[in-house]
């Protein structure tokens, strides 16, 4: 259905918009720009004016017409109204304060306000499919956003389509625009055409609108239409004979074979990292986590803000930060909008609306940025595939997966020095599978990722060492104590694969914690696994973790923490110790794990699982090469800056992966390109 | 009950404005007071001690006179933690814009006696001269960040105050590209976030007193800049201001300084 | 080219058995086996010290050796062991060269060893036998420099 709006129906529109309870965000001029923002009603609408846009400037011009939609984008998407930059996730009640160390969580309660749904006003295609792009990050996987999607749901949009595209749209290369699809997500479509608007439904609820407005909508028209389909023709043909181009065949492939293209560098001399493209690109969602626990204040926030891939504290976790420098910084950016993101959401994270080249400060445009490397790459673009699928898919939680539960800690194991087992008890019912983490946390600290290292009955155990503050402090919880607790996340080793192979583990420091779960289940089960092997490194006998549960799985070795395994008889599982420094006494191995690994016959065909600091995988991974161990014959578990556990904040992105999400279990030929690499 | 945390304010070379951002902090001073016990204040109270020792000082200033260089060096060791509040703590403040010139014939044209003044040849930030477990930036230090660093302090974890440019605030403002959208001039891209875009919400470019964020690619701004116009006398004095002595924004100046 | 003695010395099969008998040709292994001797060491027998003159060179049979530094003031660290197939002793393999860690059998432990003399000259009359001698004794300290590098970082201490 159709109509023909004049500017006092679609006045009327507007009108009738906001007596059904929306609240009215459209186009309006504010500090010298049309942005989207709250709007009474028509006369907010930047009628009459236009902006002109180039690589690092924006300006208004008076149109000296009365266009209402006369004008290309504005700084911002609707982004900023369906993720809001400033969010507060949950609030947690506090206990009292502790003579030191942060409070512990009394209370959990959801932060979700649901306002007035929004009237979202004058989106033009290429946003409608930045929308799309949203939609898939925050509510297509196996987790969903709440917020977002309540949010989403509930709002009402009003499309137009673009007649006049600006000097730096590059939608009909992106396939986003220049007209809205009539398939497309919206309530309504406008196309104006001089005085009047032709209007295209595309819900009931738009439907309802145009009924209501009786006489004032009147019938469409075929010259109307064709007027239309001319309009939006024209517009596409004059960006196909633009210079501007962004060529999206085999950009994955191309980016990911050129990482070490000279253009990065020579990108970085120019790119502030200031992080304004990503802030204006309608599809970025990276995002921090903060925890706002005032003095005084009886309740906790976890508040999540905006972020960019360019900011320092991205890719930093305690005593990490995996990309220091600028050009890693925008290599990050473009590989994921551009490449990664294919994988990931099934489409390129590029809508072309050149936001990120009028906002960039210096003018850096991404689409010249593309075509030097096109032009002259150092790497064939075929050179790899770009993502495999996760080595373990395990079943998503339902509901908030941002809301945790108020767990509680049944008892504190010190492990070793500065390393404990916290044992804690979940509310309800909780099934993992070895190999994946939970986000525990505390309100005057915030959450870390902290694998799983075993579950006995409702008993959760999670081996913590105290490295940074929110570590420390989980550290110092006692029994009776309460954390905040999400989880399970993540991929989980591989159990049911390895079934009937001989498989060797391969662990170092604390590195054994992620494993314990699965050498367990291996342990116990003699006829599923029939040989088990356990090298694991440590700093010193002193620094063994689990060392007496692991050294009672192998029968031949009777221990004396120190001292002599001595040889009895075997079983099926066979554990190996060394040890980096050892005091006289000591008559196990000394040396680092990978020379433990050449004094062992290690079989070729068996499976194995890696699990430690990266620079002793890598090292392990040498040794495994070197035997002739297959990539798709070994696991790995990796670690990055994981925030918010479910692939939306966006902030452990390894290549095309999630650590949080894809792994931290990955088969090493998902990820054999990337590790070692700076900059990821 | 353990006793309060004791917290120390001190002053070097500075104006107060710092100190003032404490006392600015009206709706949480109360809780200030009942979670640590405020030892030494000089802009608050005359009721000062400032003996023994700190869990958390607060330094203002930088250091401009041997006095000063003494003090500040007790101050450390009288110290567990130690934050360097402002930009003159933390880059020199604007007296270190002396150090770009001979600070005799300064003090020759100022003082009508030069002889009674005992001044260092360069003004410095003070982790020139003894280890500081924290920045706090800015001129005057923002309150929100002041609030947090305390916060942050009595539970023992480090203040989520992000080292990330000035855009950033910006952008999650919503407020527009002064550069972009005016043309105007501005070190936000290579500032340290922390004031709210307080300038670019006037319509006014930032003039980077918090200083330079990390990986602040100065070079890059000021070869822009100068392409669109601006001369190398003004982007010396650009560079050349609150927090001209940083290193990133002296070498930037430097470098358009003939 | 040394001509292999008549008579097999009683310590070729052992050494026959050991890793780096895939390296060199039988008639080599004699000649090795004419300059070794056996040698059984119990628990926590001292094989050296820092200072001794850097008399033998050593394969590990069997059983365990630690290769321990001592620090004034300090408790010993041991740094390395050592099991079966591998190689010890490299200063023997200098002239005039001297130890600089102490080597104790953590446990009951056979040797096979030969004096460095006698290997440097056998090496030197037979540089067929004196090139796969040297180039498999610097695949192994590759391997242990290599090995030492990834300790420098204390790779355990760090993440997880």
């Amino acid at each position: 259905m159709s109509a023909r709006l004049t500017h006092d129906g679609f006045r009327r529109l507007l009108e009738q918009v906001r007596e059904a309870g929306y609240a009215l965000v459209g186009p309006t001029i504010s500090d010298g720009a049309i942005v989207y923002g709250p709007i009474a009603g028509a006369d907010d609408l930047p009628i009459g004016w236009t902006d002109e846009q180039a690589p690092g400037r924006y300006r208004l011009r008076e149109r000296g017409d009365r266009a209402h939609f006369g004008y290309v984008l504005g700084p911002q998407g609707p982004r900023r109204q369906l993720t809001p930059p400033v969010e507060t996730l949950v609030r947690i009640r506090l206990g009292p304060r502790r003579e030191q160390g942060p409070r512990t969580p009394e209370g959990v309660e959801a932060a979700d306000e649901d306002g007035e749904p929004l009237a979202l006003i004058g989106l033009r295609a290429c946003e409608l499919a930045a929308m799309a792009v949203q939609d898939a990050v925050w509510t297509g996987g196996p987790f969903v956003d709440p917020r977002y999607a309540r949010r989403r749901e509930r709002a009402l949009i009003i499309a137009v389509d673009c007649l006049e595209p600006g000097e730096l749209c590059f939608c009909v290369s992106t396939n986003t625009g220049p007209g809205v699809e009539a398939g497309a997500s919206f309530d309504l479509r406008l196309t104006e055409l001089g005085e009047e608007f032709l209007v295209e439904v595309g819900s009931e609820r738009g439907q309802a609108l145009i009924d209501g407005l009786g006489e004032l909508a009147e019938p469409s028209t075929a010259q109307l239409f064709a007027a239309r389909t001319q309009g939006v023709l024209a517009a596409a043909m004059e960006l196909h004979g633009r210079e501007r181009q962004l060529d999206l065949d085999g950009l994955p492939e191309l980016l990911f074979a050129n990482l070490d293209h000279p253009r990065w560098d020579e990108l970085a001399a120019r790119c502030l990292s200031c992080g304004s493209c990503t802030l204006v690109c309608p599809t970025c969602f990276c995002h921090r986590v903060e925890e706002r626990a005032p003095l005084d204040a009886p309740t906790s926030e976890r508040v999540r803000h905006w972020d960019s891939c360019f900011t320092d504290e991205h890719s930093r976790i305690h005593g990490a930060q995996f990309r220091p420098q600028i050009r890693e910084r925008y290599r990050q950016w473009m590989t994921h909008k551009l490449g990664a993101w294919v994988s990931q959401f099934g489409t390129s994270g590029c809508v072309g609306c050149g936001r990120c080249i009028a906002w960039c400060p210096v003018g850096i445009d991404i689409t010249e940025e593309v075509a030097a490397i096109r032009a002259a790459p150092v790497a064939p673009d075929d050179a790899e595939p770009v993502a495999l699928p996760p080595a373990t898919t395990v079943p998503a939680l339902a509901g908030d997966p941002m809301h945790p539960q108020l767990a509680r800690v049944v008892s504190v194991r010190e492990e070793l020095r500065e390393v404990v087992t916290l044992a804690v008890e979940p509310v309800g019912v909780f099934s993992h599978a070895p190999g994946q983490f939970n986000m525990l946390g505390l309100p005057d600290v915030g959450e870390v990722p902290i694998s799983i290292s075993g579950q006995a009955g409702g008993e959760l155990l999670h081996t913590i060492r105290a490295v940074g503050a929110a570590s420390r402090a989980l550290v110092a919880l006692e029994a009776g104590d309460r954390l905040t607790l999400r989880g399970p996340f993540g991929s989980a080793w591989p159990l049911a694969e390895l079934r009937g192979h001989n498989v060797v583990v391969i662990a170092g420091g604390l590195g054994l914690a992620p494993l314990r779960g699965a050498l367990r289940e291996m342990v116990a089960h003699p006829e599923r696994y029939p040989s088990v092997r356990l090298l694991y490194g440590a700093r010193s006998p002193e620094e063994l973790l689990f060392a007496d549960e692991i050294l009672s799985w192998d029968r031949s070795i009777r221990f004396a923490p120190t001292t002599a395994p001595a040889v009895l008889e075997s079983g099926h599982v066979k554990v190996h110790v060394t040890v980096d420094g050892a005091a006289p006494g000591w008559t196990g191995h000394v040396g680092v794990v990978t020379k433990l690994m050449r004094r062992k016959p290690l079989s070729a065909h068996a499976r194995y699982l890696v699990c430690g600091p990266e620079i002793m995988i890598r090292f392990v991974l040498r040794e495994l090469e070197t035997i002739g161990v297959a990539q798709d014959q070994v696991w790995l578990s990796m670690e990055r800056n994981m925030k918010c556990a479910v692939g939306m904040c966006g902030r452990c992105q390894y290549g095309p992966h999630f650590i949080c999400k894809d792994g931290p279990v990955f088969r090493w030929d998902a990820i054999a390109g990337l590790l070692g690499r700076e900059g990821f | 009950m353990a006793a309060r945390p004791r917290l120390g304010v001190f002053k070097l070379a500075s104006c107060d404005g710092c100190q003032l951002t404490l006392l600015d902090l009206e709706d949480e001073l109360l809780a200030i007071a009942a979670a640590v016990d405020i030892v030494h204040f000089p802009e608050a109270s005359s009721d000062m001690d400032p003996h023994g020792r700190f869990d958390l000082t607060l330094v203002e200033g930088s250091v401009s006179t041997p006095a000063q260089l003494d003090e500040l060096r007790a101050i450390r060791a009288q110290s567990r933690t130690l934050v360097a509040i402002g930009a003159c703590a933390t880059a020199g403040g604007v007296q270190a814009l002396r150090n770009f010139a001979d600070h005799r014939e300064y003090v020759r044209a100022v003082y009508a006696t030069p002889a009674y003044i005992e001044t260092l040849a360069q003004v410095t930030p003070i982790a020139a001269h003894v280890r500081v477990d924290f920045e706090l930036r800015g001129c005057p230090i923002d309150k929100g960040q002041l609030l947090e660093l305390i916060s942050a302090t009595l539970v023992g974890r480090r203040p989520d105050i992000a080292d990330e440019s000035v855009c950033m605030a910006c952008k999650r403002a919503g407020q527009v590209c002064v550069t972009v959208a005016h043309g105007q001039p501005c070190l936000g891209p290579v500032t340290h976030a922390g004031c709210g875009a307080l300038c670019p919400r006037f319509s006014r470019g930032c003039f980077g007193c918090y200083g330079p964020r990390e990986r602040a690619n100065t070079e890059a701004l000021a070869d822009h800049m100068q392409a669109e116009g601006v001369s190398a006398a003004s982007l010396v004095r650009r560079f050349r201001l609150f927090t001209g002595w940083s290193e990133a924004f002296r070498a930037e100046s430097e470098r358009h300084d003939d | 080219m040394v001509a292999p003695p008549p008579g097999k010395s009683p310590h070729l099969a052992k050494l026959e058995q050991l890793p780096l008998a895939e390296v060199f040709e039988p008639s080599h292994l004699e000649l090795l086996a004419q300059i070794a001797s056996q040698e059984d060491y119990a628990a926590e027998t001292t094989l050296f010290r820092p200072g001794d003159e850097a008399q033998w060179f050593y394969a590990v049979v069997s059983g365990r050796v630690s290769l321990t530094l001592q620090v004034p003031g300090r408790a010993p660290t041991i740094v390395a062991s050592l099991s079966r197939g591998d190689l010890f002793g490299w200063e023997a393999l200098r002239v005039d060269s001297r130890r600089d860690i102490t080597a104790v059998a953590s446990k009951a432990t056979q040797c096979l060893r030969c004096s460095g003399a006698a290997l440097r000259e056998l090496c030197e009359l037979d540089h067929e036998l004196g090139y796969r001698v040297m180039s498999h004794a610097f695949d192994r300290v590759a391997r242990d420099l290599s090995d030492c590098r990834v300790r420098l970082v204390d790779m355990y201490g760090q993440g997880c």
